[in-house]
């Protein structure tokens, strides 16, 4: 299911592909990206107003859902969005190919996630955690229901998390490789046709990648509050 | 056969996303006249709903890519 499976630089530990890809590749040059642009970024007056932008954003859109030791959390929730933001965009630049759009990459993020929001809750509640993903105040013979059905809807969570990510990602990356196709194909004095569609599928590529990236981190910041917040 | 299976698939996703979309839609506008002050609220609620609903039209896009492949 993954975009693309080119081998840049073969490696196996035993039994396991450890293989450097594209993907791979382009999400360490993405790290390194957003390294040095928030280390740099603040050295110039621009760069801080942008960052003061980002971290506004971030604060009020999430940070009203954390209440609870607000602080860790939401580093954590600023270096998702940031990472998840500039992968997308990086779909867009030639020669380079959204790591999101593997189904590997965000299935990753997403149990991370998962991973980050089940530890939140032992942190705040201890043990006392699994006790609370059973809503309270229903009677206690429907409890063990109950429990099942909340565990079955707590392991969906980071499966709906990453295919939302990768569908959005390779479904729009396909669109616009079928427009592409399409100026090659087409007769000549219909070509602007699919030029211009592959022009606006562009634009709205940027627009789904700000959404998208949005969207995850919001997602994110619900499991972590849900989690830090206890019984419903 | 898989080619019409493909472009049912979407068809049919694509049916059910644009009425939900539509609603949401409709929704939106009718609490902005009545609410205007809300304006900034209700535009990103609109928009965290609509990615939503557009995974879904999106994950029957990848199915029929899929059935096609």
């Amino acid at each position: 299911m993954a975009a693309s499976t080119h081998v840049i630089l073969p490696l196996h530990v035993g039994s396991m592909d450890l293989s450097v890809t594209k993907p791979v590749l382009v999400m360490w040059i993405v790290s390194v990206v957003i390294i040095l642009f928030v280390s740099l970024a603040t050295h110039t007056s621009f760069g801080k107003r942008l960052m003061t932008l980002l971290y506004d954003f971030i604060h009020d859109s999430f940070a009203s859902s954390l209440h609870t030791s607000k602080k860790l959390w939401f580093s954590f929730l600023i270096t998702t969005f940031l990472f998840v933001l500039v992968c997308n965009l990086s779909g867009l630049v030639p020669l380079s190919e959204a790591p999101t759009s593997s189904l590997s990459v965000t299935a990753g993020l997403a149990l991370l996630v998962f991973g980050v929001s089940h530890a939140v809750g032992f942190v705040c509640h201890g043990p006392k955690h699994i006790k609370h993903i059973v809503p309270s105040g229903i009677p206690p013979v429907m409890v063990p229901f109950m429990f099942v059905l909340e565990l079955v809807s707590q392991l969906a969570r980071p499966l709906s998390l990453s295919i939302r990510l990768f569908a959005n990602l390779f479904a729009g990356h396909q669109v616009l490789l079928i427009f592409l196709g399409l100026i090659a194909s087409a007769v000549p004095f219909l070509k602007l046709l699919p030029f211009a569609g592959v022009i606006l599928l562009s634009m709205f590529e940027i627009f789904v990648s700000f959404i998208q990236a949005f969207i995850f981190t919001y997602l994110a910041s619900f499991y972590i509050s849900d989690a830090a917040h206890g019984a419903h | 056969m898989e080619s019409i299976g493909a472009g049912l698939a979407i068809a049919i996703a694509a049916l059910g996303v644009s009425v939900s979309l539509a609603v949401v839609y409709y929704k939106t506008l009718d609490s902005i006249v009545r609410q205007p002050d809300l304006l900034g609220a209700f535009r990103v609620l609109m928009f965290i709903g609509f990615a939503f609903i557009e995974a879904i039209a999106l994950y029957a896009l990848v199915v029929s890519f899929t059935i096609l492949n």
